[in-house]
């Protein structure tokens, strides 16, 4: 094994495969920050041209688009609220939020920060878990997946003072959305408004995305004018506010490896994806934080969990990849492409015969993780700038990016018309006190809980006891009813106070 | 007060027609196609059942220092002209293609609502979509929307 680390390193300082993870690295983060175009499209057009290459040099080159780009999604999140990848939407919810209040270099700072670390961590896991990794795959069923799932909405739900029930609302209306297109257990083409083709496959994600974040904020920086950053002026000049976010992240380091945590377990999980681990990380780090209600208006701790989750779920995307070569999501499925194509075969024989290979992804993804933190701290003072621009000069900037960020994904027109949709319904029922929070976690989680929902019935031939008969099923069933009853006192509480007052 | 409460009260009701729709769409179809969109449309339809009696129960004046209830109060108009500007945007990207589009939305906006000068707001539409044809269509490969009066296909919904 140390053997394989050896060749790995001393091809990671050959100058040729440092070069590559350098130009990975800068593509990534430029594809990670441009909206609607992926990470996936960046290694979609990248694998053409590695024909010839040594595959370590592949390897080395991948890594730093993968190592890089949630960093650059973050960045747009931050500054505009647009995230630059689908899984850097929960970014939004505090890191927008934190540069309205004039700390976008603060909220960057903690970014890179958070990101490095949570990098760090889901790569150093990985490698203490390929050998046991196949405990952990077994462990996390479909009933386990469904408990997490419900999990995170009714934290996520509860958790908004006075609004528990337009919470509940906005994320059964999430799911709903999400249940548009064919049924994944029956294939029936369901509510789909007269649509044979357009809503076949469901609400796409990006426009969907697009619209609740980005033509939704649009509408706010129309509605009350200014700047992004409220009072006009930064209070973070110079490379302070950069260090205060790197520190935060240091000071909430519980909130950075419990992130790191969901990210890697949802990354084992085949078919999840990191949208799920960004959420759930939220979630699950707003239930354990002091200051709870600080989340959505600029909560060092959600955006420490959120990035660190982002940047650990590859490092258990990576497990089930290289161990058994079931891609944990298409971006894996793209890399297991690349393995093909040089010829080498993924599985298990992979650890065994090329593991300077798994080595070289593994180290190629810390030098770019490292590269791209240290670019961004670098460069988010000067990014910073763009939240005291008047924004009526960006509205029709950030709305032409948006519209852009809506076709590109498939290239279909109707998208740019499905955001607009999304964007102006999630700001009316945001003004109405429904929190776009959990519409988007509701759309996000709800097909695959249907999935893993029915996937369970299917298993225990339609009986609803599997749900409370395995152990780690009914332990999340149990901090379900805990929150519901948390939250009931709370409120509770709430209403007796204001009986005394 | 009266206006905003019934206002308030008849968004709500506007929203019941979702679920409600989901829940009557889902009895058509097979168990297995209808159980998850059944719980969840009832759900929610219960749900909100439960906020619209608070708000017809909710005082009409707030008392002193209550917070003003949620709506979209006096900013409608403006959130009225913004989603007119961008359906304005996507109209005439569907007409005339994505670059054309762009160019004349930058040029319209900035020198009808951002106050720039009409000399400003060309030359930041013509950087602009410069950008995006370098970045997007010479450097990526993006293949933009040429226009449906430009040939481009009518997309099937």
């Amino acid at each position: 094994m140390f053997d394989s680390l050896l060749i790995a390193a001393s091809q990671l300082v050959d100058p040729y495969n440092f070069f590559l993870i350098l130009v990975g690295t800068v593509v990534g983060l430029v594809f990670g920050f441009l909206p609607g175009v992926t990470l996936l499209t960046a290694m979609a057009l990248f694998l053409p041209f590695t024909h010839g290459m040594n595959p370590i040099s592949v390897m080395f080159l991948f890594s730093g688009i993968m190592g890089s780009a949630p960093f650059g999604g973050s960045i747009s999140a931050i500054l505009f609220n647009i995230p630059g990848e689908p899984f850097n939407a929960a970014t939004c919810f505090d890191g927008y939020p934190m540069a309205k209040q004039g700390e976008a270099s603060r909220a960057l700072g903690i970014s890179a920060m958070a990101s490095a670390l949570g990098g760090l961590i889901g790569l150093v896991v990985l490698i203490l878990l390929i050998p046991a990794i196949r405990p952990i795959l077994f462990a996390f069923g479909p009933p386990e997946f469904f408990m997490v799932i419900l999990f995170g909405l009714v934290t996520m739900a509860v958790a908004v003072p006075g609004q528990v029930l337009r919470g509940l609302v906005a994320g059964g209306l999430g799911i709903l959305i999400s249940l548009i297109g064919f049924s994944p257990v029956t294939g029936v083409l369901r509510f789909s408004f007269g649509s044979q083709n357009y809503l076949w496959d469901g609400v796409r994600l990006v426009p969907f995305f697009v619209g609740i974040f980005a033509i939704n904020e649009i509408i706010e920086y129309f509605v009350h004018g200014g700047t992004i950053s409220v009072s006009g002026k930064r209070q973070d000049r110079g490379f302070a506010g950069v260090l205060k976010g790197v520190k935060d992240a240091f000071r909430h380091w519980y909130a950075v490896l419990q992130g790191s945590v969901v990210g890697l377990i949802v990354g084992i999980l085949p078919g999840v994806g990191g949208t799920v681990s960004n959420f759930l990380a939220y979630s699950m780090a707003r239930q354990v934080s002091k200051e709870p209600d600080r989340f959505g208006h600029g909560a060092p701790d959600a955006i420490a969990a959120v990035e660190a989750s982002n940047n650990s779920k590859d490092g258990g995307d990576l497990l089930p990849t290289v161990a058994f070569g079931i891609p944990g999501s298409s971006t894996m499925a793209l890399l297991l492409g690349a393995f093909i194509l040089h010829g080498i075969n993924p599985g298990p024989l992979l650890v065994r015969d090329h593991m300077d290979i798994v080595w070289a992804i593994i180290l190629g993804r810390l030098v770019a993780n490292l590269i791209a933190s240290a670019l961004g701290l670098v460069a988010a003072d000067f990014l910073a700038r763009v939240t005291t621009i008047n924004v009526m000069y960006l509205v029709p900037v950030i709305l032409t990016l948006a519209f852009l960020g809506a076709y590109a994904d498939r290239e279909n027109i109707l998208d740019i018309g499905l955001a607009i949709f999304a964007g102006i319904g999630g700001y009316v029922l945001s003004r109405f006190g429904f929190p776009v929070i959990t519409l988007v976690i509701g759309f996000v989680l709800g097909n695959l809980g249907e999935l893993a929902f029915l996937q369970s019935l299917q298993i225990s031939f339609g009986s609803y006891a599997i749900f409370f008969t395995r152990p780690i099923s009914l332990l999340l069933f149990v901090a379900i009813v805990l929150t519901f009853l948390y939250a009931l006192y709370k409120m509770l509480g709430r209403q007796a106070k204001a009986r005394e007052q | 007060m009266i206006i905003q409460k019934a206002g308030r009260v008849g968004f709500h009701l506007l929203l019941l027609a979702i679920p409600t729709y989901f829940f009557w769409s889902a009895l058509g179809y097979e168990p297995r196609a209808r159980l998850v969109p059944m719980l969840v449309s009832a759900t929610v339809i219960a749900l909100l059942l439960v906020v619209i009696v608070g708000e017809c129960r909710k005082a009409e004046v707030p008392e002193s220092g209550q917070a003003e209830e949620p709506s979209l109060g006096g900013d409608a108009l403006q959130v009225a002209i913004i989603s007119s500007w961008a359906l304005l945007f996507f109209f005439v990207v569907y007409l005339v293609g994505f670059l054309i589009g762009a160019l004349v939305f930058f040029v319209f906006f900035l020198a009808l609502s951002g106050k720039t000068s009409w000399l400003m707001a060309v030359s930041g539409a013509a950087i602009l979509v410069g950008l995006i044809w370098g970045i997007f269509v010479k450097i990526l490969g993006l293949e933009l929307f040429a226009g449906i009066l430009f040939g481009a296909a009518t997309p099937s919904f």
